[in-house]
Protein backbone atom coordinates (compact mmCIF):
# COMPACT_ATOMS: atom_id res chain seq x y z
CA UNK A 1 0.00 0.00 0.00
CA UNK A 2 1.60 3.36 -0.93
CA UNK A 3 2.14 6.35 0.88
CA UNK A 4 -0.49 8.34 -0.88
CA UNK A 5 -3.39 5.64 -0.33
CA UNK A 6 -1.94 6.02 3.80
CA UNK A 7 -2.35 9.03 3.89
CA UNK A 8 -5.68 9.79 2.12
CA UNK A 9 -7.15 7.27 4.41
CA UNK A 10 -5.93 9.32 7.40
CA UNK A 11 -7.20 12.28 5.50
CA UNK A 12 -10.69 10.22 5.29
CA UNK A 13 -10.60 9.16 8.90
CA UNK A 14 -8.99 12.51 10.71
CA UNK A 15 -11.00 14.02 13.15
CA UNK A 16 -9.72 17.60 11.67
CA UNK A 17 -11.40 19.12 8.80
CA UNK A 18 -9.68 18.74 4.98
CA UNK A 19 -10.73 20.57 2.07
CA UNK A 20 -9.79 21.51 -0.74
CA UNK A 21 -11.24 24.62 -2.66
CA UNK A 22 -11.27 26.91 -5.62
CA UNK A 23 -9.96 30.55 -4.69
CA UNK A 24 -13.29 31.46 -5.75
CA UNK A 25 -14.07 28.91 -2.56
CA UNK A 26 -16.53 26.17 -4.69
CA UNK A 27 -15.91 23.13 -2.25
CA UNK A 28 -13.76 20.73 -4.34
CA UNK A 29 -13.42 18.27 -2.02
CA UNK A 30 -14.02 17.63 2.09
CA UNK A 31 -13.59 14.74 4.10
CA UNK A 32 -16.13 13.26 6.16
CA UNK A 33 -15.37 15.17 9.59
CA UNK A 34 -15.89 18.40 7.65
CA UNK A 35 -18.77 17.46 6.16
CA UNK A 36 -20.38 16.73 9.97
CA UNK A 37 -18.66 19.89 11.46
CA UNK A 38 -20.38 22.30 8.63
CA UNK A 39 -23.50 20.22 8.27
CA UNK A 40 -23.06 19.77 4.52
CA UNK A 41 -24.78 16.45 2.69
CA UNK A 42 -23.03 15.04 -0.78
CA UNK A 43 -25.71 16.83 -2.72
CA UNK A 44 -24.81 20.40 -1.37
CA UNK A 45 -21.04 19.26 -2.81
CA UNK A 46 -22.79 18.40 -6.16
CA UNK A 47 -24.69 21.78 -6.43
CA UNK A 48 -21.22 23.78 -5.88
CA UNK A 49 -21.84 24.31 -2.60
CA UNK A 50 -19.31 27.80 -1.59
CA UNK A 51 -17.15 27.66 1.86
CA UNK A 52 -17.86 31.14 1.99
CA UNK A 53 -21.30 30.83 3.00
CA UNK A 54 -20.01 29.19 6.25
CA UNK A 55 -18.26 32.29 7.34
CA UNK A 56 -19.74 34.07 10.48
CA UNK A 57 -17.85 37.17 9.20
CA UNK A 58 -18.22 37.33 5.39
CA UNK A 59 -14.99 39.77 4.96
CA UNK A 60 -13.03 37.14 6.57
CA UNK A 61 -12.67 35.12 3.63
CA UNK A 62 -11.54 37.64 1.33
CA UNK A 63 -8.52 38.44 3.59
CA UNK A 64 -7.36 34.85 4.35
CA UNK A 65 -7.29 34.59 0.25
CA UNK A 66 -5.41 38.16 0.37
CA UNK A 67 -2.79 36.56 3.05
CA UNK A 68 -2.46 33.18 1.07
CA UNK A 69 -1.67 35.40 -1.97
CA UNK A 70 1.27 37.22 -0.15
CA UNK A 71 3.30 33.82 -0.96
CA UNK A 72 3.86 32.18 2.44
CA UNK A 73 4.01 28.52 2.04
CA UNK A 74 1.33 27.85 5.08
CA UNK A 75 -1.14 30.49 6.30
CA UNK A 76 -2.48 29.32 10.20
CA UNK A 77 -4.99 31.48 11.91
CA UNK A 78 -8.26 31.47 13.84
CA UNK A 79 -11.34 30.90 11.75
CA UNK A 80 -15.23 31.76 12.97
CA UNK A 81 -17.47 29.64 11.12
CA UNK A 82 -21.22 28.97 11.65
CA UNK A 83 -22.46 25.73 10.27
CA UNK A 84 -25.62 24.82 8.76
CA UNK A 85 -27.40 23.85 11.45
CA UNK A 86 -26.78 27.51 12.83
CA UNK A 87 -23.87 26.12 15.53
CA UNK A 88 -21.10 28.49 15.62
CA UNK A 89 -17.63 27.73 15.43
CA UNK A 90 -14.10 28.68 16.11
CA UNK A 91 -11.46 26.92 14.50
CA UNK A 92 -7.71 26.55 14.25
CA UNK A 93 -6.78 26.27 9.95
CA UNK A 94 -3.71 25.81 8.20
CA UNK A 95 -3.68 26.24 4.21
CA UNK A 96 -1.62 27.00 1.40
CA UNK A 97 -2.09 27.15 -2.66
CA UNK A 98 -1.35 24.71 -4.89
CA UNK A 99 -0.72 26.72 -8.25
CA UNK A 100 -2.36 24.91 -11.30
CA UNK A 101 -0.91 25.42 -15.18
CA UNK A 102 -4.46 25.56 -15.74
CA UNK A 103 -4.00 29.29 -13.92
CA UNK A 104 -6.87 27.87 -11.69
CA UNK A 105 -5.62 27.74 -8.62
CA UNK A 106 -6.21 25.46 -5.33
CA UNK A 107 -6.74 26.06 -1.51
CA UNK A 108 -5.42 22.87 0.33
CA UNK A 109 -6.59 23.47 4.08
CA UNK A 110 -7.27 21.56 7.61
CA UNK A 111 -9.45 22.81 10.33
CA UNK A 112 -8.99 21.70 13.50
CA UNK A 113 -12.67 22.50 15.92
CA UNK A 114 -10.92 24.34 19.13
CA UNK A 115 -14.50 25.69 19.67
CA UNK A 116 -14.77 24.05 23.59
CA UNK A 117 -11.02 24.63 23.96
CA UNK A 118 -11.84 28.44 23.56
CA UNK A 119 -14.92 28.27 25.24
CA UNK A 120 -13.34 26.70 28.53
CA UNK A 121 -10.41 29.77 28.40
CA UNK A 122 -13.06 32.39 27.70
CA UNK A 123 -14.97 31.14 30.18
CA UNK A 124 -12.12 31.25 32.70
CA UNK A 125 -11.32 34.72 31.63
CA UNK A 126 -14.91 35.87 32.09
CA UNK A 127 -15.02 34.76 35.64
CA UNK A 128 -11.68 36.12 36.03
CA UNK A 129 -13.11 39.57 35.06
CA UNK A 130 -16.41 39.16 37.11
CA UNK A 131 -14.04 38.16 40.33
CA UNK A 132 -12.21 41.45 39.59
CA UNK A 133 -15.62 43.14 39.45
CA UNK A 134 -16.42 41.49 43.03
CA UNK A 135 -13.54 42.09 44.86
CA UNK A 136 -13.10 45.67 44.09
CA UNK A 137 -17.24 46.36 45.03
CA UNK A 138 -16.12 44.31 47.96
CA UNK A 139 -13.25 46.61 48.82
CA UNK A 140 -14.77 49.63 48.46
CA UNK A 141 -17.75 48.60 50.65
CA UNK A 142 -14.96 47.24 53.02
CA UNK A 143 -13.78 51.03 53.02
CA UNK A 144 -16.78 52.76 52.65
CA UNK A 145 -17.79 50.80 55.80
CA UNK A 146 -14.84 51.72 57.85
CA UNK A 147 -15.07 55.31 56.64
CA UNK A 148 -18.79 55.82 57.84
CA UNK A 149 -17.84 53.95 61.06
CA UNK A 150 -14.40 56.36 61.30
CA UNK A 151 -17.01 59.51 60.82
CA UNK A 152 -19.65 57.98 63.65
CA UNK A 153 -16.73 57.65 65.85
CA UNK A 154 -15.59 60.94 65.20
CA UNK A 155 -18.91 62.70 65.08
CA UNK A 156 -19.37 60.53 69.06
CA UNK A 157 -16.34 61.88 70.25
CA UNK A 158 -17.12 65.17 68.87
CA UNK A 159 -20.75 65.45 70.61
CA UNK A 160 -19.18 64.34 73.79
CA UNK A 161 -16.30 66.91 73.98
CA UNK A 162 -18.76 69.12 73.29
CA UNK A 163 -21.17 67.98 76.20
CA UNK A 164 -18.01 68.56 78.91
CA UNK A 165 -17.05 71.88 77.61
CA UNK A 166 -20.81 72.57 77.82
CA UNK A 167 -21.29 72.29 81.42
CA UNK A 168 -17.99 74.13 82.37
CA UNK A 169 -19.06 76.55 79.87
CA UNK A 170 -22.21 77.56 81.27
CA UNK A 171 -20.76 78.71 85.10
CA UNK A 172 -17.77 80.77 83.76
CA UNK A 173 -20.43 82.80 81.27
CA UNK A 174 -22.62 83.12 84.32
CA UNK A 175 -19.43 84.13 86.98
CA UNK A 176 -18.32 86.59 84.11
CA UNK A 177 -22.01 88.17 84.00
CA UNK A 178 -21.72 88.05 87.53
CA UNK A 179 -17.81 89.85 87.47
CA UNK A 180 -19.25 92.14 84.93
CA UNK A 181 -22.35 93.78 87.34
CA UNK A 182 -19.92 93.63 90.32
CA UNK A 183 -17.48 95.86 88.23
CA UNK A 184 -20.18 98.37 87.42
CA UNK A 185 -21.33 98.22 91.23
CA UNK A 186 -17.24 98.71 91.50
CA UNK A 187 -17.29 101.66 89.20
CA UNK A 188 -20.66 103.57 90.59
CA UNK A 189 -19.21 103.50 94.76
CA UNK A 190 -15.70 104.55 93.31
CA UNK A 191 -17.33 107.42 91.36
CA UNK A 192 -19.36 108.54 94.24
CA UNK A 193 -16.30 107.87 96.56
CA UNK A 194 -14.16 110.19 94.37
CA UNK A 195 -16.90 113.29 94.41
CA UNK A 196 -17.01 112.77 98.10
CA UNK A 197 -13.36 113.18 99.57
CA UNK A 198 -10.46 114.38 97.54
CA UNK A 199 -8.58 111.25 96.56
CA UNK A 200 -6.26 112.92 93.80
CA UNK A 201 -3.74 112.35 96.01
CA UNK A 202 -3.51 108.66 96.84
CA UNK A 203 -0.74 107.09 95.40
CA UNK A 204 -2.11 104.67 92.53
CA UNK A 205 -5.53 106.00 92.32
CA UNK A 206 -5.45 107.11 88.34
CA UNK A 207 -4.15 103.16 87.67
CA UNK A 208 -7.50 101.71 89.75
CA UNK A 209 -9.50 103.96 87.69
CA UNK A 210 -7.43 102.95 84.13
CA UNK A 211 -7.99 99.05 86.08
CA UNK A 212 -11.86 99.83 86.18
CA UNK A 213 -12.57 101.57 82.75
CA UNK A 214 -10.19 98.36 81.35
CA UNK A 215 -11.75 95.98 82.96
CA UNK A 216 -14.80 96.54 81.17
CA UNK A 217 -13.07 96.27 78.08
CA UNK A 218 -11.21 92.83 78.85
CA UNK A 219 -14.87 91.39 80.30
CA UNK A 220 -16.45 92.62 77.17
CA UNK A 221 -13.49 90.54 75.16
CA UNK A 222 -14.13 87.87 77.58
CA UNK A 223 -17.97 87.46 76.61
CA UNK A 224 -17.51 87.57 73.03
CA UNK A 225 -14.09 84.85 73.17
CA UNK A 226 -16.94 82.65 75.17
CA UNK A 227 -19.54 83.10 72.77
CA UNK A 228 -17.58 82.00 69.90
CA UNK A 229 -16.72 79.01 72.10
CA UNK A 230 -20.66 78.72 72.85
CA UNK A 231 -21.15 78.47 69.10
CA UNK A 232 -18.96 76.25 67.89
CA UNK A 233 -20.21 73.84 71.14
CA UNK A 234 -23.67 74.09 70.06
CA UNK A 235 -22.61 73.71 65.82
CA UNK A 236 -20.83 70.88 67.22
CA UNK A 237 -23.12 68.72 68.69
CA UNK A 238 -26.16 69.99 65.77
CA UNK A 239 -23.44 68.51 63.43
CA UNK A 240 -22.66 65.07 65.26
CA UNK A 241 -25.92 63.98 66.36
CA UNK A 242 -25.99 60.31 65.73
CA UNK A 243 -29.07 58.69 63.87
CA UNK A 244 -29.77 55.91 61.95
CA UNK A 245 -29.54 56.62 58.32
CA UNK A 246 -32.81 55.92 57.76
CA UNK A 247 -33.85 58.70 60.25
CA UNK A 248 -35.29 61.59 58.56
CA UNK A 249 -36.55 64.69 59.77
CA UNK A 250 -37.06 68.23 58.83
CA UNK A 251 -33.64 69.88 58.34
CA UNK A 252 -32.37 73.46 58.34
CA UNK A 253 -30.27 73.25 55.11
CA UNK A 254 -29.10 76.94 56.11
CA UNK A 255 -28.58 76.87 59.34
CA UNK A 256 -26.83 73.45 58.55
CA UNK A 257 -24.33 75.47 56.13
CA UNK A 258 -23.61 78.44 59.18
CA UNK A 259 -22.78 75.26 61.00
CA UNK A 260 -20.32 73.43 59.13
CA UNK A 261 -18.88 77.13 58.21
CA UNK A 262 -18.04 77.08 61.84
CA UNK A 263 -17.02 73.46 61.87
CA UNK A 264 -14.38 73.91 58.72
CA UNK A 265 -13.33 77.57 59.76
CA UNK A 266 -9.34 76.68 60.88
CA UNK A 267 -9.50 74.76 56.88
CA UNK A 268 -10.34 78.14 54.96
CA UNK A 269 -9.95 81.32 57.58
CA UNK A 270 -6.29 81.59 56.19
CA UNK A 271 -7.10 81.10 52.63
CA UNK A 272 -10.23 82.61 51.50
CA UNK A 273 -13.20 84.46 52.52
CA UNK A 274 -16.86 83.24 52.47
CA UNK A 275 -19.63 84.28 50.72
CA UNK A 276 -22.94 83.80 51.51
CA UNK A 277 -26.04 83.89 49.35
CA UNK A 278 -28.46 81.60 51.04
CA UNK A 279 -31.83 81.55 49.72
CA UNK A 280 -35.72 81.26 51.07
CA UNK A 281 -35.85 77.51 51.04
CA UNK A 282 -38.20 75.34 53.07
CA UNK A 283 -36.77 72.59 55.34
CA UNK A 284 -35.46 69.51 53.71
CA UNK A 285 -37.08 65.76 55.06
CA UNK A 286 -33.50 64.11 55.27
CA UNK A 287 -31.40 62.65 57.31
CA UNK A 288 -29.49 65.45 59.08
CA UNK A 289 -26.47 63.69 59.84
CA UNK A 290 -25.59 62.51 56.40
CA UNK A 291 -25.93 66.09 54.69
CA UNK A 292 -23.76 67.89 57.44
CA UNK A 293 -20.84 65.27 56.21
CA UNK A 294 -21.93 66.24 52.83
CA UNK A 295 -21.50 69.91 53.53
CA UNK A 296 -18.08 69.51 55.42
CA UNK A 297 -16.87 67.52 52.39
CA UNK A 298 -18.09 69.81 50.15
CA UNK A 299 -16.72 73.08 51.81
CA UNK A 300 -13.42 71.83 52.66
CA UNK A 301 -13.04 70.01 49.38
CA UNK A 302 -13.37 74.19 48.36
CA UNK A 303 -10.64 75.13 50.08
CA UNK A 304 -8.47 71.84 49.23
CA UNK A 305 -8.72 73.56 45.85
CA UNK A 306 -7.83 76.88 46.56
CA UNK A 307 -4.80 76.03 48.95
CA UNK A 308 -3.50 74.04 45.93
CA UNK A 309 -2.97 77.12 43.57
CA UNK A 310 0.22 77.78 42.91
CA UNK A 311 1.24 80.94 43.22
CA UNK A 312 -1.14 81.46 46.55
CA UNK A 313 -3.45 83.49 46.55
CA UNK A 314 -6.69 84.30 49.12
CA UNK A 315 -9.73 82.92 47.17
CA UNK A 316 -13.27 83.21 47.58
CA UNK A 317 -16.06 80.48 48.57
CA UNK A 318 -19.26 81.75 47.63
CA UNK A 319 -22.60 79.43 48.71
CA UNK A 320 -25.94 79.93 47.44
CA UNK A 321 -29.09 77.71 48.14
CA UNK A 322 -31.95 78.51 45.89
CA UNK A 323 -35.55 76.24 45.03
CA UNK A 324 -35.65 75.11 41.64
CA UNK A 325 -38.76 72.85 40.34
CA UNK A 326 -39.77 72.04 44.29
CA UNK A 327 -35.79 70.76 44.71
CA UNK A 328 -34.01 72.27 47.31
CA UNK A 329 -30.35 73.10 45.73
CA UNK A 330 -27.01 73.80 47.29
CA UNK A 331 -24.20 75.20 45.46
CA UNK A 332 -20.79 75.43 46.22
CA UNK A 333 -18.33 77.75 43.92
CA UNK A 334 -14.47 78.26 44.73
CA UNK A 335 -11.97 80.12 42.70
CA UNK A 336 -9.23 77.18 42.37
CA UNK A 337 -8.13 75.36 39.13
CA UNK A 338 -11.05 74.03 38.14
CA UNK A 339 -12.09 70.33 37.29
CA UNK A 340 -10.39 68.88 33.99
CA UNK A 341 -12.76 67.23 31.61
CA UNK A 342 -10.68 63.83 31.81
CA UNK A 343 -11.21 63.40 35.18
CA UNK A 344 -15.45 64.69 35.86
CA UNK A 345 -16.55 61.19 35.05
CA UNK A 346 -14.61 59.93 37.25
CA UNK A 347 -14.41 62.42 40.45
CA UNK A 348 -17.21 60.57 41.99
CA UNK A 349 -15.40 57.09 42.60
CA UNK A 350 -14.39 56.04 45.26
CA UNK A 351 -10.94 56.45 45.88
CA UNK A 352 -10.48 58.81 43.15
CA UNK A 353 -8.16 61.57 43.87
CA UNK A 354 -6.14 64.08 42.53
CA UNK A 355 -4.28 64.92 46.09
CA UNK A 356 -1.10 63.71 46.93
CA UNK A 357 -0.54 60.11 48.49
CA UNK A 358 -2.23 60.96 51.89
CA UNK A 359 -3.62 64.21 51.36
CA UNK A 360 -6.79 62.21 50.52
CA UNK A 361 -8.83 59.19 50.54
CA UNK A 362 -10.79 59.69 47.82
CA UNK A 363 -13.63 58.79 49.23
CA UNK A 364 -15.44 61.88 50.27
CA UNK A 365 -16.94 62.84 47.04
CA UNK A 366 -17.81 58.97 46.26
CA UNK A 367 -19.79 59.54 50.29
CA UNK A 368 -21.43 62.51 49.14
CA UNK A 369 -22.36 60.78 45.69
CA UNK A 370 -24.07 57.75 48.07
CA UNK A 371 -25.12 60.26 50.53
CA UNK A 372 -27.45 62.21 47.91
CA UNK A 373 -28.16 60.17 44.92
CA UNK A 374 -28.31 56.73 46.95
CA UNK A 375 -29.59 57.47 50.05
CA UNK A 376 -32.05 60.91 49.09
CA UNK A 377 -32.63 60.59 45.49
CA UNK A 378 -31.17 63.83 44.77
CA UNK A 379 -28.77 64.82 41.96
CA UNK A 380 -25.40 65.80 42.99
CA UNK A 381 -22.26 67.35 40.00
CA UNK A 382 -19.58 69.21 39.02
CA UNK A 383 -18.92 71.97 36.24
CA UNK A 384 -16.63 75.03 35.87
CA UNK A 385 -17.34 78.12 36.40
CA UNK A 386 -16.54 80.98 33.72
CA UNK A 387 -14.33 82.55 36.83
CA UNK A 388 -12.21 78.87 36.03
CA UNK A 389 -13.01 77.39 39.29
CA UNK A 390 -15.40 74.13 40.12
CA UNK A 391 -18.63 74.51 41.54
CA UNK A 392 -20.28 71.53 43.31
CA UNK A 393 -23.75 71.34 43.29
CA UNK A 394 -26.35 69.00 44.75
CA UNK A 395 -30.20 68.85 45.19
CA UNK A 396 -32.26 67.14 47.31
CA UNK A 397 -35.91 66.29 46.66
CA UNK A 398 -38.88 68.71 47.81
CA UNK A 399 -42.44 68.86 48.84
CA UNK A 400 -42.50 65.85 50.86
CA UNK A 401 -41.81 67.56 53.76
CA UNK A 402 -42.92 66.35 57.46
CA UNK A 403 -43.54 63.02 55.56
CA UNK B 1 10.59 48.21 29.57
CA UNK B 2 11.76 51.07 28.15
CA UNK B 3 8.95 53.50 27.28
CA UNK B 4 9.35 55.00 23.83
CA UNK B 5 6.56 57.36 22.83
CA UNK B 6 5.58 57.92 19.08
CA UNK B 7 7.55 55.07 17.91
CA UNK B 8 6.06 51.88 16.11
CA UNK B 9 6.58 48.25 17.53
CA UNK B 10 6.00 45.37 15.33
CA UNK B 11 5.02 42.21 16.81
CA UNK B 12 3.80 39.49 14.11
CA UNK B 13 1.80 41.97 11.78
CA UNK B 14 0.83 44.16 15.15
CA UNK B 15 1.85 47.33 15.30
CA UNK B 16 1.53 49.01 18.68
CA UNK B 17 2.37 52.51 18.92
CA UNK B 18 2.47 54.79 22.50
CA UNK B 19 0.92 57.84 21.72
CA UNK B 20 0.40 59.41 24.61
CA UNK B 21 1.67 59.03 28.53
CA UNK B 22 1.22 61.03 31.41
CA UNK B 23 0.12 60.58 34.97
CA UNK B 24 -3.66 60.79 34.34
CA UNK B 25 -3.42 59.31 30.56
CA UNK B 26 -1.98 56.64 28.29
CA UNK B 27 -2.69 56.22 24.72
CA UNK B 28 -1.46 53.14 22.87
CA UNK B 29 -2.45 53.00 18.90
CA UNK B 30 -2.84 49.58 17.91
CA UNK B 31 -2.56 48.48 14.21
CA UNK B 32 -3.01 45.40 12.35
CA UNK B 33 -3.85 42.04 13.59
CA UNK B 34 -4.06 40.75 16.78
CA UNK B 35 -4.28 36.68 16.92
CA UNK B 36 -2.34 33.66 18.44
CA UNK B 37 1.22 34.86 17.07
CA UNK B 38 1.42 38.18 18.64
CA UNK B 39 -1.06 38.08 21.60
CA UNK B 40 1.16 37.39 23.65
CA UNK B 41 3.65 40.12 23.01
CA UNK B 42 1.02 42.21 22.74
CA UNK B 43 -0.30 41.19 26.52
CA UNK B 44 3.16 41.74 27.69
CA UNK B 45 3.57 45.11 26.27
CA UNK B 46 0.54 46.19 27.66
CA UNK B 47 0.79 44.85 31.19
CA UNK B 48 4.88 46.37 31.57
CA UNK B 49 2.60 49.65 30.47
CA UNK B 50 -0.18 49.31 33.48
CA UNK B 51 2.98 48.47 36.19
CA UNK B 52 4.60 51.40 34.95
CA UNK B 53 1.16 54.13 34.56
CA UNK B 54 -0.16 56.11 37.25
CA UNK B 55 -2.67 54.84 39.96
CA UNK B 56 -5.97 56.28 38.59
CA UNK B 57 -5.18 57.11 35.47
CA UNK B 58 -6.67 56.14 31.98
CA UNK B 59 -5.27 53.48 29.39
CA UNK B 60 -6.97 54.58 26.33
CA UNK B 61 -6.36 51.54 23.55
CA UNK B 62 -6.86 53.36 19.77
CA UNK B 63 -8.44 50.19 18.09
CA UNK B 64 -9.13 52.37 14.93
CA UNK B 65 -6.72 50.46 12.29
CA UNK B 66 -7.23 46.90 14.71
CA UNK B 67 -8.39 45.00 11.64
CA UNK B 68 -8.96 41.67 13.38
CA UNK B 69 -8.84 39.63 16.74
CA UNK B 70 -8.95 36.19 17.61
CA UNK B 71 -9.96 34.70 20.40
CA UNK B 72 -6.71 34.91 21.87
CA UNK B 73 -6.60 38.54 22.07
CA UNK B 74 -9.86 38.88 23.64
CA UNK B 75 -7.91 36.66 26.80
CA UNK B 76 -5.53 39.41 26.43
CA UNK B 77 -7.63 42.62 26.93
CA UNK B 78 -9.79 40.56 29.78
CA UNK B 79 -6.16 40.23 31.42
CA UNK B 80 -5.32 43.76 30.80
CA UNK B 81 -8.89 44.82 32.04
CA UNK B 82 -8.36 42.86 35.13
CA UNK B 83 -4.31 44.35 36.07
CA UNK B 84 -6.17 47.65 35.45
CA UNK B 85 -9.09 47.32 37.88
CA UNK B 86 -6.36 46.24 40.14
CA UNK B 87 -4.49 49.67 39.72
CA UNK B 88 -7.79 51.14 39.91
CA UNK B 89 -7.20 52.54 36.17
CA UNK B 90 -10.10 52.54 33.42
CA UNK B 91 -9.69 50.84 30.30
CA UNK B 92 -11.06 52.32 27.49
CA UNK B 93 -11.31 51.40 23.74
CA UNK B 94 -11.29 53.70 21.10
CA UNK B 95 -13.00 53.87 17.61
CA UNK B 96 -13.47 49.99 17.92
CA UNK B 97 -13.95 48.10 14.35
CA UNK B 98 -17.07 46.83 13.62
CA UNK B 99 -15.84 43.41 12.93
CA UNK B 100 -13.88 43.46 16.20
CA UNK B 101 -17.09 44.66 17.98
CA UNK B 102 -18.76 41.65 16.41
CA UNK B 103 -16.79 39.22 18.03
CA UNK B 104 -16.59 40.89 21.31
CA UNK B 105 -19.79 40.72 21.36
CA UNK B 106 -20.37 36.91 19.85
CA UNK B 107 -18.25 35.53 22.24
CA UNK B 108 -19.93 37.94 25.29
CA UNK B 109 -17.73 40.40 26.26
CA UNK B 110 -18.81 43.38 25.04
CA UNK B 111 -20.51 44.31 28.56
CA UNK B 112 -16.86 44.19 30.13
CA UNK B 113 -15.21 47.00 28.14
CA UNK B 114 -15.81 50.65 27.54
CA UNK B 115 -16.13 51.65 24.28
CA UNK B 116 -15.83 55.29 23.36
Amino acid sequence: MGININFKRFVEKSNSMFYVTSLKGEILYINDFGKSLLGITPDDINSGINVQSFYLFSEDRADFIQDLQKGEIIQEHEIRLINSYGKKIIGHEQSYIVPRSSGVDLVYGSVNDISDFIELNLNTARLNLELADINQKLQDAYTSMAQQEKMATIGELAAGVAHEINNPLGFIISNTNSVGRYIKILTEIFTKIKKTYNINAVEGIDQLEFILTDLGEVLKENKDGLRRIATITDSLKRFSRMGDENNKSNFDLNQAIKDTLTIAKTQYKYIADIELNLGDIPPVFCNGDSINQVLLNLIVNAAHAIDSLDPKERGLISIQTSVKDADVVFQVTDSGSGISDSIKNKIFDPFFTTKEVGKGTGLGLSLCYDIIVQKHGGKIWVENSSQGGAIFSFTLPGGNYGK
Amino acid sequence: MELVLHEEIEYNGLFLNIEEFTDIKVLVHLKGRLETANSIHFLKFIIDLVDFSSVGCELILNMKELYYVSSTGIGAFTTILVNCKKKNMNLFMKDMQPKVKDILELLGFISFFKLI
